[in-house]
Order: C-alpha cells, then structure tokens, then sequence
C-alpha cells in the first residue's frame, strides 16, 4: 500500500465504477428488454397490414426541409431520392446555407433554377435570404439560398418557407426508402396527441451491405445500439431524447411555439427534442414523441479517425449544451422522461468520458503504483468488455429478428467488430466525447468555420454528421 | 483485516459478475445462432411458399388449371400463405381455391386465438371472402384499442354486409386513430349512394365537435348527396370547426348558386371558416366580389390573404388585368399576396 492512501477509500473508489458499470447496462438491458419485446411484435403487424404508395389527398401534406452546406457532392443524388418518395403530397425546400463550393450550381444544374418570385415570410429570424429559386422541372422543389448561420438556421429559414402542417428535417448527405412517409406520418394520424417522429437511420455502403471498412463496421454496431437498442426502449415510455435530424418528422405548429431551432447550439436535433419535452411537459400539454424502427434513411458514415474524431466531439459538444440547457427536467415533473430518459443522458451519457477516463487513469495508476491488485483490474477489465459484447449482441440480434439486414457471414463480421471495438475504438471515441466536454467547457472552437464564436458552423458536413 | 476482506469480497462480486455476464453473453450468442438458422430456414422456406402459392393463386385467378392436388400447408406456414393469398384480393376469383384450402375456416379460428396480427390478416382474408360466419366477431373487434385492428376489422364487417356503413360512420365519430388514408380505401369500396345516405344521417345526428371527422369524407358520396350534407351543416352549425369543414369539403363541388353563401362566410369571425369559404368563393367568384377581395386581401391572417388572392386572380381574364388589380391595392400585406400567387401562376404557364 501507498503511504497516504487509505485503503477504504480505494475501494469505495472501486466500488463506485463497478456500480457505475453494472448501472449503464443495465439501463442498457432495460431498453434492450423493451426493444426485444416489442420489435417482433411491431415487425408481424407491419405484415400483416403494410403500408401502401400513398395516393390519398387525405393523407398530411408533409414539407421535406434540406439544410446543405458544401454538398456539392451528395445533395443531387439524394433529392432525387426524396423526389422518388411515394407520396402524394409533399414539398422539398433545400438551403443552401452560404455554401462556398458548387453546391447551388449543382442544384441549378439538376432541377433547372429559377427564381421564385413568391413571398418568403420571416417569421423566424436567420441570416439574410439572397435569392429563393424553384426548380422548373420538379415544382415540389424550392430553394432558398442563404447567407451561412448553421443548420439550425437554415432549417429555421425553411420553416419559414414551409406550407405543410408536417416538417420533416432530413440531411442532404442521406437517402430515403421510397415510403419514408407513409412510415412516418403514420403515427401522426393513430395518435393526435404527436407532435414527431423520430425514424431509424442506417449506415450506407457503396457495397451494399456491411461497409468493408473496420472504422465503418464499429458505426454500424453503434448505430444498431442506438436506434434499435436504446430508441426502441424509450420510445414506449415517451422519453425519447433525441429525434435524428437526418431523419425526423415533427408538427410545424409544435416547432413555431418553441421559437423554431436554436442557432447558438452546434446541433438542433437533440436540443429541440428536450425543448419539446420541456415545452409539452411546462405547458402541461398532453404529447407524443414516437418512434418507427423501420430503416427509412440511409447515411454515409465518418471514413476516417479524424473524421470520427470531429463529428464525436462535435455530437458530445451538443449533449454538454442540451443537458445543461434543459437541467430542470432532470427529476423533474417530466415523467419517465425526466426520471429514465434524463438521467440516462445526464450520468450515462454526459458524464461518461469523465467517469470512465477517471476509472481508467485509477486503474492503471493503482495498479503500476501497487495500490491496486493487478488480477482484480483484469477481472474488472473483463467485466467491461463482458457487457460491452453483451449490448453489442443484443443490438445485432435485435437487428435479426426485426429487419434481417444483414447476411449471415455479415452477422460473424458484426460479431468481430463488437469484439474488436473494445480495443482502442471506444477508448478513441471516449477521447472525441472528452474533448467536445472541453470544448463545451471552456467555449472552445471545435473547427472549421467559426462564424458564432465558440461554434463548429461547419460541424454537418457529409463526413462528419450522420445523426 | 478490513483492507483485505473488503477487497477480497469485491474482487469475489466482480468474479461473479463476469461469470454472470459471460454466461449471459454465451447465452446470447446461441440465442442470436439459433435466430439465425432460423432465419435462413425461414427465408428460404418463404421464397418457395411465395413461388408455390403466387402459382397457385395466379391459376385460380386467371381461371387456367390448379394443380391437383392442391399444395398442403402446415401449421407455421399459414401467416406467409395468408399474407399471399390477400395480395389476390383485387383479382378475385381465388375464392374458390380458399375455400378448397380452408382459409376462411383457418382465419376465422385465428380470430378467436392469434394476436393482433394474425387477427388483421384473418380480418382481411375474411372480408374478402365476405364470410358472414366472421361479421359479428368483426364488429366486436372493432371495439379493440388498437387502431389497425379495429380498422381492419370495420373494413372486413363492411364487406361482409356494406349496411354495416351506418356502424363504421358512427365509429369514425369515435375513432381519431384510424389513419385516414386507409379510411378512404374503406370508403370507396361502399355503393356511393348508399354512403351518401348514411352520411347524411350520421352527420345529422352527430354532435357538432365531431361533425368535421365525418365531414372530410363527404367527398367520396355523390355530388348532389355531399352538396345537401354540407349545405344542411352551413345551415344548422355554429361550430367553426364544422362550418370549415363543411366548406372544404364543399369547395371541389362548389356551383355558381354557392356563391351567396360563400360571401356571407367569408365574414365570419373566425379565420378557418373564411379561409374556407374564400375555396368555395374562388370556384364562382364574380365581378361583383372585387371589393370583397380588395378586403380580403388585406386580412389579418396569412393564409387568408393567400386565398382571397387566388380567388382574385380567378376573376381576371389575364395576367396583366390581375397585375393591374394587384397593383392598385393600398395594402402592402395584400400585393405580396397577390404576387405570390401570380409567381406561382407564370410559373405553372411556363412549364406549360
């Protein structure tokens, strides 16, 4: 034993990670549990009665808003993959959000521009509109060329543009199942208390299926944990704490009455999330949050390390923001949201970098400095990565007795990955997640333009936003 | 002592915990193995059942010869073969084969035994057989909170006996679930004399806060029927909820003997009624309306202002006699709309 370091409190210390541990999976468990239960369920009704081309002037008129930035690339590709969704009554409004490659000329290219001589409303305020264009060969496409503010003002503009009662937030690096609305809307008409949506996202691949990149395979594992696993469990509960802005439908009238998206946040998506919780739960307003667990948006993932490293920075840059933001909720009057979703968001999620970089620097110094057994830190090692494969599996399995998505030697792949992930991928992200709690922290820029002091303007570009 | 016991029991819990979730994990994997080969049975299974029934059916459909004998189904199968056979529905003549198979018998033992899904999809094999065995199990069915069931299963009293018409108007009253789409599928199969009949009569004995359900289905009686449905409502209600409705769903069939009520409701204090009634107006607007556009125009609501323009541009024989009416407005607020409808107007004439 060290001289000054009291054994007692060395355990206490070690007591706490282990509860800490075992309490994130079994929340982890908890909404697995729920998935597990309800996931066969939904699958076999959806058979039973599927959705069908909408070709009813009954069905909600639905406004498709695209914030784009730089997405010379991309953005083609999927509005044609929006103009081919099966619905009969919908509008694009795409924002080209001050761009400075050939993301506006690609557009006019495409969808021959001109200019839209109708009335543009401000009734939220953004960054100056230069010029709104319409496309001649698709007259269901708008769009509003803008002066940069971030994606939450561009989608602000967009609302301001919007005609239709529903919104759905999509990115202009994602493409959508040809029924995407008719999944999502769906929810709207059984439930009128609903205010969104939220849809499952799944990772594309220029191979089809299982991306041949081991960066790409961790995402995906990540991706089934969190939109099968995690979402599916809470949506029941109505304590779903984030709905994806690649691929969310909300109640134009619900987004107006919160005062439209937050441009001094890095993200929206989450952030209007809670402020509808918090705004519902405040004006004690009966409401929905709902989920489809039905894969309607494909996204690329981030390619590279460095890629991952910004947009995980980025994503735990705005979980800082939004838990702070909406603190009152936490064990407040919110129901299970506030007393299963919050906190979930608050220990689990916001203070897990800290806990775990703690836990682990502990670890390794107890035990290279003799006041930790090294065999009882390798056993609690392989309780770590124990339940880490344990959440893994479920998500995969999940995955199977849902959509099948992937073939079975993808299956033994996804297996290898949940395997390979826990050395040195999660300890990567567990870094990206404490750097953006830095950057939150001390207001520090994250990169790219900084247009708000302090604000990663620039943080949904294609490589780096896939939320 | 303590440091050591204390410690030896923690390392002891933590052994425990790893044995416990290896043994989870293990038990996992084999669950998610197991699932698996499932799975890929299963798959394999359906595309053969798929081929072997699409045959079946397209034979029975197309009226051509059916094996003999007919495939046998088993037990786990019946779901998939189901779930086929409705695809059919449209083509019809595979009724004789259901019941050489014994699907109606089968679907209706699912009513009493499967869950929601084995029920919707027994539902819908029994309306299109049009079993009458199946009605009243439908009809107590239709008193089910889940709102796919208890659609399917009006939809499938509905076809057995379409006088069932009454029942579903009076549950569509209560139902705000019932995804709406779904409801119009249901509504076009009924005779539309028929549904204008009981439409009239559901909306007349419906209280005034739920007469809008009804009323955004008028549309699918006949012209004459949803004209006396509406205009009895315009007549009679003092909701504005009905009375827009009412007008919206007027407006499609809207005639030039409207156009009275019409103005009078684009009085009305509350903006959804005039929003309405300016759609109505907009079908049999008149030169005589100018100065009530002029008004319109300028109201406080946006939608409002956009709909009295479009009625305006309605009056004009061409464009620039529109933009001279436009220009001559004192109202900033009701230029922009007038221009915005205009764009929108050179713009559809462009493509053109």
């Amino acid at each position: 034993m060290i001289h000054g370091i009291r054994s007692d409190d060395v355990l206490s210390v070690e007591f706490f990670l282990f509860v800490y541990f075992i309490a994130i999976n079994s929340y982890y468990f908890f909404t697995g549990s729920i998935a597990l239960l309800r996931l066969p369920w939904y699958v076999k009704l959806h058979l039973a009665d599927p959705v069908r081309r909408s070709t009813s002037t009954l069905d909600q008129p639905v406004t498709f808003v695209v914030p784009a930035f730089n997405e010379e690339s991309m953005i083609v590709s999927s509005l044609r993959s929006m103009l081919a969704l099966e619905y009969v009554n919908f509008e694009i409004i795409v924002v080209n959000d001050g761009s400075t490659d050939g993301t506006l000329v690609a557009l006019d290219g495409a969808f021959e521009l001109e200019p839209y001589e109708g009335i543009y409303r401000p009734g939220l305020r953004t960054q100056d509109v230069k010029e709104i264009y319409q496309s001649s060969s698709h007259p269901q496409l708008r769009v509003i060329d803008k002066v940069n503010g971030g994606k939450g003002d561009a989608l602000n503009a967009a609302l301001n543009l919007a005609r239709f009662p529903l919104i759905f937030s999509a990115d202009a690096d994602s493409y959508y199942h040809p029924a995407t609305l008719q999944w999502m809307t769906e929810p709207f008409q059984q439930d009128p208390l609903t205010v969104a949506v939220g849809g499952t996202i799944a990772v594309a691949s220029a191979e089809q299926h299982l991306p041949k990149s081991l960066i790409k395979r961790f995402q995906v594992l990540e991706y089934l944990r969190a939109f099968l696993a995690t979402r599916m469990g809470f949506a029941p509960l109505n304590a779903l704490g984030i709905v994806s802005g690649a691929c969310g439908l909300w109640r134009k009238d619900i987004l107006i009455e919160c005062g439209g998206f937050r441009t001094d946040t890095i993200w929206e998506d989450m952030e209007m999330t809670m402020r509808v919780h918090n705004y519902c739960i405040s004006t004690q307003r009966p409401y929905r949050i709902a989920f489809t667990p039905y894969p309607v948006c494909w996204t690329d993932v981030a390619p590279t390390l460095r890629a991952l490293y910004n947009q995980r920075k980025g994503w735990h840059r705005h979980l800082c923001e939004c838990v702070t933001i909406h603190r009152r909720m936490l064990f407040g009057r919110g129901g299970f949201f506030s007393w299963v979703a919050m906190p979930y968001f608050v220990f689990f999620e916001w203070l897990a970098p800290l806990v775990v970089s703690c836990g682990v620097v502990f670890s390794i110094a107890g035990a290279a400095l003799g006041f930790l057994d090294v065999r009882s830190q390798v056993w609690l090692l392989a309780l770590v990565l124990m339940l880490a494969m344990f959440g893994s599996i479920v998500s995969i399995l999940l995955d199977e007795i849902s959509f099948a998505a992937y073939g079975l030697s993808e299956v033994w792949l996804l297996l290898v990955a949940a395997l390979l992930e826990n050395f040195g991928y999660r300890q990567f992200v567990m870094v990206a997640n404490l750097a953006g709690f830095a950057a939150w922290l001390f207001h520090r820029p994250i990169g790219g333009n900084t247009k708000y002091p302090g604000l990663f303007v620039k943080a949904w570009r294609p490589d780096s936003d896939t939320r | 002592m303590l440091f050591t016991n204390g410690f030896s029991l923690f390392e002891l819990i933590i052994k425990l915990s790893v044995a416990l979730s290896l043994l989870m994990t293990v038990l996992l994997l084999a669950a998610l193995i197991l699932v698996r080969s499932r799975n890929a049975i299963y798959r394999r299974r359906q595309i053969m059942l798929d081929k072997r029934w699409r045959e079946v059916f397209t034979a029975a459909s197309a009226g051509t010869a059916l094996p003999d004998p007919l495939p046998t189904i088993r037990k786990q199968d019946w779901f998939t073969v189901l779930a086929i056979y409705i695809q059919f529905q449209d083509v019809g003549a595979s009724d004789d084969v259901a019941i050489r198979l014994g699907i109606a018998d089968y679907a209706l033992s699912l009513l009493d035994r499967g869950d929601d899904a084995d029920k919707i999809i027994a539902l819908k094999v029994l309306g299109h057989i049009r079993d009458a065995r199946a009605f009243e199990s439908a009809v107590v069915l239709t008193r089910q909170e889940g709102p796919e069931l208890s659609r399917t299963a009006a939809h499938c009293a509905l076809r057995i006996d379409p006088s069932f018409i009454a029942g579903t108007l009076r549950l569509l009253l209560v139902r705000d679930d019932w995804v709406r789409s779904r409801v119009e599928m249901m509504l076009r199969e009924v005779d539309p004399g028929a549904l204008g009949v009981a439409m009239a009569s559901a909306i007349a004995d419906a209280p005034e806060e739920t007469q809008p359900r009804l009323l955004d289905y008028v549309r699918f009686c006949p012209a004459n029927s949803a004209h006396s449905i509406c205009d009895g409502v315009l007549n009679t209600s003092l909701n504005p909820e009905a009375l827009a409705a009412a007008l919206r769903s007027l407006a499609p069939l809207a005639r030039d003997r409207d156009h009275e009520m019409a103005v009078r409701f684009t009085n009305h204090e509350d903006s959804i009624v005039a929003l309405s009634a300016l759609r109505v107006l907009r079908k049999c607007v008149r030169s005589e309306d100018r100065a009530l556009l002029v008004k319109m125009t300028s109201h406080p609501d946006y939608w409002v202002r956009l709909r009295a323009a479009e009625a305006a541009v309605q009056l004009f024989a061409t464009i620039e006699l529109a933009e001279e009416f436009s220009a001559g407005l004192a109202d900033r607020y009701a230029r922009d709309a007038m221009e915005q409808v205009l764009a929108e107007k050179a713009m559809v004439a462009r493509r053109r």
